[in-house]
């Protein structure tokens, strides 16, 4: 199926948000996912299932100050 | 009467009553570094006539290419007290109260009558902190932070009722953030992200930002995102507010 990931869209056979974030060699720790402009919270990653042409926004966080 | 201080600020469409509306309101800032140094001088610029602050740290050289409020002559001196002087130089009606550290047991006290908190620190785990216990006294927070050229800014509105269920807590963004370290920033980026905080923080007071969401930027390219933050289901925030 396809999905935008950063406003590129992507050819993946994944099913879940986890193995997309995997494929794409997205490093989980300090990264946050929003889908369609919505935070996903990354304990739901594992489960959270793929839709053709779901747009997710890739993060890095910061904890500076 | 109108004030001259406050003259070409109160011109700009939205912020004509700025400085009065500031002028009542208590904001406790946490962190006095990059960010929380430069904002609390704007905050003050504009009208804030009554800060808490809080810092544990001494000014070191290493701090001086992006903590714009400290120089050559307050290296080893203590922030909090170096910010308190640099406020009061600017407006000598201002009233600040200072705290050495965040910690548990001052936490209550220190969240006493605010309006608003900042945490602009620089560790996962103090934030969690402060976050929760602005939840517990249920005082609105803004969670800021910068490194390298990046930043992210979202307003946690632990004041509103429902707010925890429909966005979580800062716990709930944190999961994911680990033991997070920074070892580098831009004076420019820290600087522009600082600016960024005091304006949000207007905004916040004029009733212009809607709670709820966290703010991306990358300052390199300008690019910034702003989504909508959702709970995690198994964050304790979640427990507390079923
Ligand atoms: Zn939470």
């Amino acid at each position: 199926m396809k999905v935008i990931v950063n406003g590129e869209e992507v050819e993946t056979q994944k099913t879940s948000l986890k193995e997309l974030l995997a494929e794409l060699e997205i490093k989980a720790q300090g990264s946050a996912v929003a889908c369609n402009g919505e935070i996903v919270p990354s304990s739901t990653w594992d489960t959270f299932k793929l839709e053709e042409q779901q747009t997710f926004d890739v993060f890095t966080l910061v904890a500076g100050g | 009467m109108l004030n001259d201080r406050y003259l070409r600020q109160s011109a700009v469409t939205g912020f004509e009553n700025l400085a009065q509306n500031l002028s009542d309101k208590r904001v406790g800032i946490v962190g006095l570094g990059g960010l929380g140094g430069l904002c609390a001088y704007l905050l003050v610029g504009a009208g804030l006539k009554n800060l808490k602050l809080c810092d544990f740290d001494e000014v070191s050289l290493s701090n001086l290419h992006r903590q714009v409020m400290y120089d050559q002559t307050s290296l080893g001196l203590s922030k909090a007290q170096v910010l308190k002087q640099r406020l009061l130089n600017l407006d000598e009606s201002v009233k600040v109260e200072l705290f050495p550290k965040f910690e548990e047991h001052n936490a209550a006290l220190f969240n006493e009558n605010l309006d608003l908190i900042l945490d602009l620190t620089d560790k996962v785990q103090v934030r969690e902190l402060i976050s929760d216990k602005a939840l517990s006294s249920k005082v609105p927070l803004i969670e800021a932070s910068v490194s390298n050229t990046r930043g992210q800014i979202a307003l946690f509105n632990y004041k509103e009722q429902n707010f925890v269920k429909e966005h979580g807590c800062f716990r709930c963004l944190a999961k994911n953030m680990g033991h997070m370290t920074s070892p580098g920033i831009l004076g420019p980026v820290a600087s522009a992200m600082a600016s960024l905080v005091a304006l949000y923080v207007m905004q916040y007071f004029q009733g212009q930002i809607e709670a709820g969401k966290i703010r991306f930027i990358d300052f390199l390219n300008f690019k910034s995102t702003e989504v909508v933050l959702r709970p995690d289901l198994t964050c304790t925030c979640q427990k507390e507010s079923s």
